[in-house]
């Protein structure tokens, strides 16, 4: 009697057992269902229909994604300005993280801790809480920059955040500040895992350290670069805190010169017209936006090939 | 017998199901959703007093007030813990529509019109939550605006502020306080300013008696007075004696003299205290200058009300509006809430105690109360509608295009109403 139950056991312990890889993905997995994948069907579902307000609608097919692409003019200036945003990020914020890290894996480890860990810590702090910083330091008569200005004797009376032209520019160097020193972590992190022996011998070859540089360390760092375009590009196409909060009023710069895509998605479900519908397909359009920017990101930088 | 039976389960069944459904019920749970923390405590002090008095158990949520639109809308679309009073701040009356379809909250026209309380509400109030024929608010308070200005920075420029009869008066006087100047800055600002219409440009527009949209609620920002309010606002831009609206450090600039007057509603007044207590300086208070001599002087900002959420079954409305109604006008509790947070009650019939007769230490015995009970029964109208709030935004993102100088008043008061009229056909 006894000897059976220990054989029953023993087979259900072990196909117990078997399972368990699917109890240790089981927390994330539910997660992922409830608040990615669940949202995901339901923003589907909800583009084709006219819910607005606390009115769940009727289907109405397509006729919301025809009124985001040909009807309405403000999501093509969106979209504009969400590229200028993403180009002027990327340009600005790679190059130098890229220098930065090279400059700090070449100096001494006592100072690199200190340096990283500096030039990180922007991007540990909230979004809405930069945007308010910088919204002081640029302003027009209390303002840190116009004070500085002053004391060197330049015109310090700009308002800068009422200066449509700048809209976008002072949010790339707010960006700036913020991202830099995290892109600069992962591109640091990339150098110190490049094997120490092969520029040891590029430089009994005789290679000149910049030819090092362009030959042997840009091409291994390859998988960094990629890893922070792609990221960096979809972080900056979904902004939506420093719109909304760095201008006062929450207008989104002046004549609406900063108003990004997600902004433009936030008016139309939330703070505008509740047309939840119409949002929700602006929000899959701007979806499918950012998968094809990333995949030709991938493509470009050549991410995914055989030789990975 | 078994029929018999039946039959007699049917009636009792029916007959409870008849009382359930006419009013709350014993010990129910009212759930209440607010963003105002100063209401919050307030409502929180008579907490048990109404749980008592309408025997329900009241729970109180506090929602941050720029989430609350968005919350509201997921949770009422949901239909699961949707609460049953909500408290929302004027910015956010876009949950409101002339259509009760569209609206997040039930019309309380029906109440109201047999309220003998609802009658003695400033008019003026109500009309912010007046949307077509339905009203779908009770107002928690009417914040009359009044001037607070600091009389010794004025008067050392030779200023007597209580002789200054317009605007165009204040904004001359008002040169003489900013000619001071360092580092190429007025040390001295004689307002602050919000970016558009907000703060005070959005007060003194309310003095003009101007209108940004018709009684339709169709957008009309082009119409000669509102475009002659705008285009004389940008001269007094022009004089560079304003300066921007600081919310985090506005006591401090009151208090260290760069900021020497501003337009308040009551829930704004104190952030004079601390530079009154500093006694550097001796502060006043007066009416508002006239836009036009006649005219009005005062206006109102900011706001909170108290409505019934849609999700509330119809026959619960009543007894909810009866909770709401003392919540809002119960006598005895609204002179402890202009006691408690300077913020005078929107029911006039309180007005004559003397708890709005005291004199003001802060502004050397001056009685603020009885001179925003003046302010209250002036109080202008605003013409109200459901795209009003989005008409605003509109406004205020050209504003700072026309105070550049990129933009005329004629050419951004078009871009606007461009802006807004699209959003009536949506």
């Amino acid at each position: 009697m006894g000897g059976t139950t220990t054989t029953d056991s023993k087979f259900k312990w072990s196909k117990l057992t078997s399972y368990t890889p699917y109890f240790f993905i089981a927390p994330f997995m539910t997660l992922l269902i409830i608040f990615n994948f669940y949202p995901f069907i339901f923003g589907a579902k909800i583009s084709l229909t006219d819910a607005q307000f606390i009115n769940p609608g009727e289907f109405i097919g397509f006729k919301n994604f025809i009124e985001v692409l040909f009807a309405d003019d403000k999501f093509i200036v969106s979209v504009i300005h969400s590229f200028q945003y993403a180009i002027g990020a990327l340009v600005t914020q790679i190059p130098v993280a890229f220098v930065l890290a090279y400059v700090l894996n070449n100096i001494s480890k006592r100072f690199r801790g200190v340096l990283r860990a500096s030039f990180f810590v922007p991007c540990l702090i909230n979004g809405v809480v930069i945007a308010l910083v910088f919204r002081n330091l640029f302003g027009k008569e209390f303002g840190i920059i116009n004070w500085f200005l002053g004391l060197l004797h330049l015109p310090n009376q700009t308002n800068w955040l009422g200066e449509s032209s700048l809209s976008i520019v002072i949010m790339i160097a707010v960006s700036f500040w913020q991202w830099t020193g995290f892109h600069m972590v992962y591109f640091l992190a990339n150098l110190q895992s490049i094997d120490p022996a092969i520029y040891e011998v590029a430089k009994l070859d005789g290679a000149s350290p910049l030819r090092v540089l362009w030959q042997i360390t840009v091409p291994l760092m390859r998988p960094a670069f990629t890893f922070v375009m792609v990221t960096s590009a979809i972080g900056a196409l979904q902004l939506f805190d420093l719109p909304l909060m760095l201008f006062p009023n929450g207008t989104y710069g002046p004549g609406y010169a900063a108003r990004t895509l997600v902004p433009y998605i936030y008016d139309f479900a939330f703070r505008q017209d509740f047309r939840v519908g119409f949002a929700s397909a602006a929000g899959w359009l701007v979806f499918c936006i950012i998968m094809v920017i990333s995949v030709l990101q991938l493509r470009f930088l050549g991410m995914g090939n055989a030789d990975e | 017998m078994k029929k018999r039976l039946l039959v007699s389960m049917v009636l009792i069944a029916l007959v409870i199901g008849l009382f359930s459904s006419v009013g709350l019920g014993a010990g129910k749970v009212v759930t209440m959703w607010s963003f105002a923390d100063n209401n919050i405590v307030e409502w929180k002090a008579r907490q048990a007093d109404i749980e008592k008095k309408f025997n329900i158990t009241l729970k109180i949520e506090q929602v941050p007030q720029n989430a609350f639109v968005q919350r509201l809308q997921a949770t009422m679309m949901d239909g699961r813990n949707c609460p049953d009073i909500v408290e929302w701040m004027i910015e956010n009356n876009r949950i409101l529509n002339a259509n009760p379809a569209k609206a997040f909250v039930a019309p309380l026209n029906k109440y109201v019109a047999k309220s003998a309380a609802f009658k003695k509400v400033v008019p003026g109030r109500v009309g912010w939550v007046k949307y077509g024929k339905n009203i779908y608010g009770l107002p928690h308070d009417v914040h009359p605006v009044v001037l607070v200005y600091n009389d010794t920075l004025w008067k050392s420029v030779g200023v007597d502020m209580e002789k200054i009869n317009t605007w165009d008066e204040f904004f001359v006087a008002a040169q003489k306080l900013s000619a001071e100047k360092k580092d190429g800055k007025p040390v001295h600002y004689a307002l602050p300013e919000n970016g558009g219409l907000n703060g005070t440009m959005f007060m003194i527009w309310q003095q003009t008696g101007s209108q940004i949209l018709d009684k339709k609620g169709n957008p009309t920002f082009e119409n000669a007075a509102f475009k002659s309010y705008v285009t004389q606002w940008m001269k007094w831009y022009k004089t560079g004696t304003m300066c921007s609206w600081d919310w985090g450090n506005f006591a401090a600039l009151l208090n260290n003299g760069t900021l020497a007057s501003y337009c308040t509603p009551d829930w704004w007044v104190s952030q004079v205290d601390t530079a009154a207590k500093a006694g550097k300086y001796q502060f006043k208070v007066r009416a508002l200058p006239y836009y036009k001599k006649g005219g009005s002087r005062t206006a109102s900002w900011g706001g909170s009300f108290l409505a019934i959420t849609k999700s509330v079954k119809p026959a619960e409305q009543a007894e909810l509006y009866k909770i709401m109604e003392y919540m809002q006008y119960d006598e005895s509790s609204v002179k402890s809430r202009y006691k408690e947070t300077g913020m005078l009650p929107p029911f006039a019939n309180v007005w004559g105690d003397s708890i709005f007769k005291q004199a003001d230490p802060r502004f050397g015995g001056q009685k603020l109360g009885e001179l925003q009970v003046q302010m209250a029964k002036e109080m202008p109208n605003v013409v109200n509608g459901d795209i009003f709030w989005d008409a605003i935004n509109d406004f205020n993102a050209q504003y700072t295009e026309i105070q550049a100088g990129k933009l005329s008043v004629d050419a951004g008061l078009k871009k606007t109403q461009a802006e807004a009229k699209k959003r009536v056909t949506k």
